[in-house]
């Protein structure tokens, strides 16, 4: 498989580290050239893969132009949408053949369930002897060739009735009802949600680039951001929920700031109603060596907010107190920064 | 917190009266909580004395020696009186009473009522603050300003003999004094009827919290462009809605509820009652139940069902005229709610067509609404389930491993799949189904393109191994 290098950590794993074991390699290429996709492709490449907006580097795919490579050479292209939702983007609509989300994130909302989900776009032509796994008889279902053999009205669906049937009986990782049923719930508010979720993204963006502690900013949605045109056709505009930067006095003022702040939660997740924090170097990326983070777009110092549904104003007042704080040096442990943030009166929300 | 709201009115009301005591209560009332007053507590040796709550003064000409508080709606079900609550709360508390008053129809998003007097605010948390129909409780908030030890309310200023002789208004130390009122509910009332609020009942309403402010705007836009839309439509003969400029009610709300006006719409059409009968049963986005605040639209006819208990001289005190039809208005796409209404009142208006549909059948299934391809804000409530044999209208949560076999031939013919059904949750289960078909249909492919699995990781599993040549030969 090819895949593009700007992915989310656990993904980069499975396919670094886990899926060659059963020998399946994956080749990393930079996304942001399309042509390299098929550079890296050869006679054994069964897809490409990439995220709509990568996590955290924020890298927003060229899908049309990645999905058109992919079928000129008669593969198909997985897209994992998860920091865009069908609000934001249908990836389906600009050529990707197969989506997948994390339904733990904001089609979820609320940080409660966990779970995944996989839409086929009901357009590739598995049969055409490209994927041996499709016109190869099965034998676990008496021969049956899944590109080939299925009735005209199920063809179209030959990946995900494959998917439901094969991998998914029989190796067991089915969604929970308790965890659908939060789904649908997230589902009902998810356009008011990614509203504001990107309205005050783009608010702390803003704020971030003109503060004299902020040494840099990632936000697709600012007008001097690489990723500003892509994001324009991509994801509508609205640059999404999630910003990344690097104050004054690198990681360790990263980390600093992290824990002095009070609303944004420090937690190991994105997409939820509620403001997270991390520090993906250390965390989310962590298994990756530095040139792996780097090719990853994963500075050192880099800080990922989650932006939640919260009142902007208070989102940017945390900020402005644990920037702050970051920048004392003489601040030494963790407790005298929350101390320090209780004196301040800065509401623990607790 | 308690079961629902009809339990939180009951508990305030017991917690401030006992027999031979009385209340006085505005008249435009829920249906239940008229019901209440009207029958049960007077059984109980406590009346309830109705009054017209657009004057205040009607609340003091009513009150005497023994009435223990003031009852009011901040927004009414269903007739939208917006109720005066400042004017109200001095009234109550120039004769030593407080105001308890039902905010459910406002949320506290678009009302504070103790900033404006009130004493008590009591919700259902069933409707909008929990947000998506699918949870039922009530909550009593107390603000903690009334002083209870006066003498005016012998249940706070005489000894509770079930509490060694405590005298909740008098006894309390400093720091707990200001919640008597919920102290003594929580022990008293609560603590000895039982109707306890369900801890996961309390964590769905949390969730649906956190995202109140943003569905309340977008329920009042949206109701707003409905009462717009029927205020203009010739088959309409009336129409209320507080944030329409020529309302009644108008100038209140712009106090009272930010101006928002509210995600209550009534009207009337040509026709009474048998029309609006028509019109109901011929829509098929809004959905016909006995519910408000729900994400999703909704539709009735008061005066045969939420206040049918009322005889029709009630029901007109209540503002529920025969004719009246109510929407709760929901978070879908406006055009898609506008063309419901259109093709609704237009069936409603076709006379003697007498065609009761065979169903009121929801038909956002197939992506449609009116005939027309539904929106994205509908498709996120409405797609992949109608309601099924239970009438539900939330999703149910089947939690099963297994489904029963109609015969040994056809548990053959699933596993030789010759035909598609439920075996085993591991493959297939309805509630799962409902999601895979909704983020289907809303990623623009066919409803049954569309597979859950245990974690966003997951999927690349699945993915990637579909597209293995070499067969993994170990067990996983």
């Amino acid at each position: 498989m090819v895949s593009g290098r700007n992915l989310y950590g656990g993904t980069y794993t499975q396919f670094n580290n886990i899926l060659p074991k059963f020998g399946i390699t994956v080749t990393f290429v930079d996304e942001t050239d399309p042509e390299n996709f098929v550079k890296a492709a050869d006679e054994k490449t069964r897809a490409f893969f990439c995220e709509t907006v990568s996590n955290p580097a924020c890298i927003v795919c060229d899908l049309e132009a990645i999905a058109t490579k992919a079928h000129a050479i008669g593969v198909p292209l997985i897209v994992d949408a998860t920091f865009s939702t069908p609000y934001l983007t249908k990836p389906i609509a600009h050529g990707a053949d197969v989506v997948v989300h994390s339904l733990t994130k904001w089609i979820g909302g609320h940080g409660t369930g966990i779970g995944g989900i996989v839409v086929d776009a009901g357009t590739f032509k598995w049969g055409a002897g490209k994927h041996p796994l499709y016109s190869e008889p099965d034998g676990s279902y008496g021969g049956l060739r899944w590109g080939i053999d299925l009735p005209t009205e199920l063809a179209p669906l030959a990946f995900i009735l494959r998917m439901r049937t094969v991998p998914l009986r029989n190796l067991g990782g089915c969604l929970h009802p308790d965890n659908s049923w939060l789904f649908l719930q997230g589902l009902e508010t998810l356009p008011l949600r990614m509203e504001k979720h990107c309205s005050n993204a783009l608010l702390v963006a803003k704020y971030l680039e003109s503060h004299p502690a902020v040494e840099w900013v990632r936000y697709p949605g600012l007008e001097t951001d690489k990723m500003y045109e892509l994001q324009k056709k991509y994801i509508k505009g609205k640059g999404g929920a999630m910003v990344i930067f690097g104050v004054k006095g690198g990681k360790e003022a990263g980390t600093r700031l992290i824990e002095a702040c009070t609303l944004f939660s420090h937690v190991a997740n994105v997409g939820d109603a509620k403001s997270l924090i991390i520090h993906p170097a250390s965390t989310t990326h962590s298994q990756m060596n530095a040139e792996q983070q780097a090719a990853c777009g994963v500075p050192p110092e880099m800080v990922r907010l989650s932006v939640g549904i919260e009142d902007p104003a208070d989102i940017i007042a945390d900020l402005e107190f644990a920037i702050a704080v970051s920048q004392q040096a003489a601040i030494a442990t963790p407790q005298q920064a929350k101390a320090k943030a209780k004196g301040k009166g800065s509401c623990s929300m607790m | 917190m308690t079961f629902g709201r009809t339990s939180a009115i009951f508990y305030a009301i017991i917690n401030v009266a006992e027999a031979g005591d009385n209340i006085v209560s505005g008249r435009n009332l829920y249906g239940g909580t008229y019901t209440q007053f009207d029958n049960i507590l007077p059984s109980l040796g406590i009346t309830v004395t109705f009054v017209d709550e657009t004057d205040p003064e009607n609340f003091l000409k009513a009150a005497n020696d023994k009435t223990r508080a003031f009852y009011c709606e901040t927004v009414s079900n269903p007739a939208c009186i917006v109720c005066d609550l400042e004017a109200i709360a001095a009234k109550a508390h120039a004769i030593g009473v407080p105001l308890i008053v039902d905010a459910t129809f406002s949320t506290p998003y678009l009302t504070k009522p103790i900033a404006h007097g009130a004493d008590v605010v009591v919700h259902s948390l069933t409707k909008w603050i929990g947000g998506h129909g699918t949870g039922i409780g009530g909550i009593v908030v107390d603000a903690g300003t009334f002083k209870w030890g006066t003498g005016k309310h012998p249940l706070y200023s005489e000894p509770d003999g079930s509490y060694g002789g405590l005298r909740w208004g008098i006894d309390l130390p400093a720091e707990l004094a200001p919640l008597a009122f919920i102290l003594r509910m929580r022990t008293v009332p609560l603590r000895n009827l039982g109707s306890c609020i369900s801890p996961d009942n309390a964590w769905m309403f949390l969730q649906g919290l956190e995202t109140l402010p943003l569905r309340m705007e977008k329920h009042c836009s949206n109701a707003l462009l409905v009462a717009k839309y029927l205020e203009s439509h010739p088959a309409v003969e009336w129409v209320r809605y507080p944030g329409l400029e020529t309302d009644k009610m108008y100038e209140l709300q712009k106090k009272y509820i930010k101006g928002k006006g509210g995600a209550m719409v009534i009207f009337g059409v040509k026709g009474g009652k048998e029309a609006g009968t028509q019109l109901i049963e011929a829509c098929t986005l809004f959905s016909h139940v006995a519910n408000v605040g729900d994400a999703k639209s909704l539709i009735i006819h008061p005066a045969s069902t939420t206040h049918s208990q009322m005889n029709a001289e009630q029901q007109a005190a209540c503002g529920v005229p025969p004719e009246m039809v109510r929407l709760s208005v929901g978070l879908e796409e406006i055009e898609d709610l506008i063309a419901d209404l259109e093709q609704a009142i237009r069936t409603s208006q076709t006379k003697g067509s007498g065609k009761v549909p065979e169903t009121n059948a929801l038909t956002v299934q197939d992506g449609l609404v009116a005939g027309q391809g539904a929106g994205f804000a509908t498709l996120a409530l409405h797609g992949g389930y109608g309601p099924d044999a239970t009438t539900s209208r939330g999703v149910p949560i089947y939690r099963t491993s297994p489904y029963v076999f109609k015969s040994t031939a056809h548990a053959a013919n699933l596993f030789a799949l010759g035909e598609l059904g439920n075996i085993y949750s591991r493959l297939t289960n309805p509630t799962t189904d409902v999601l895979e078909k909704r983020v289907a249909m809303l990623e623009g492919a066919h409803p049954l393109a569309g597979l859950g699995v245990s974690s966003g990781c997951a999927p690349h599993d699945c993915c990637t191994l579909v597209h293995a040549l070499r067969r993994c030969l170990c067990p996983l």
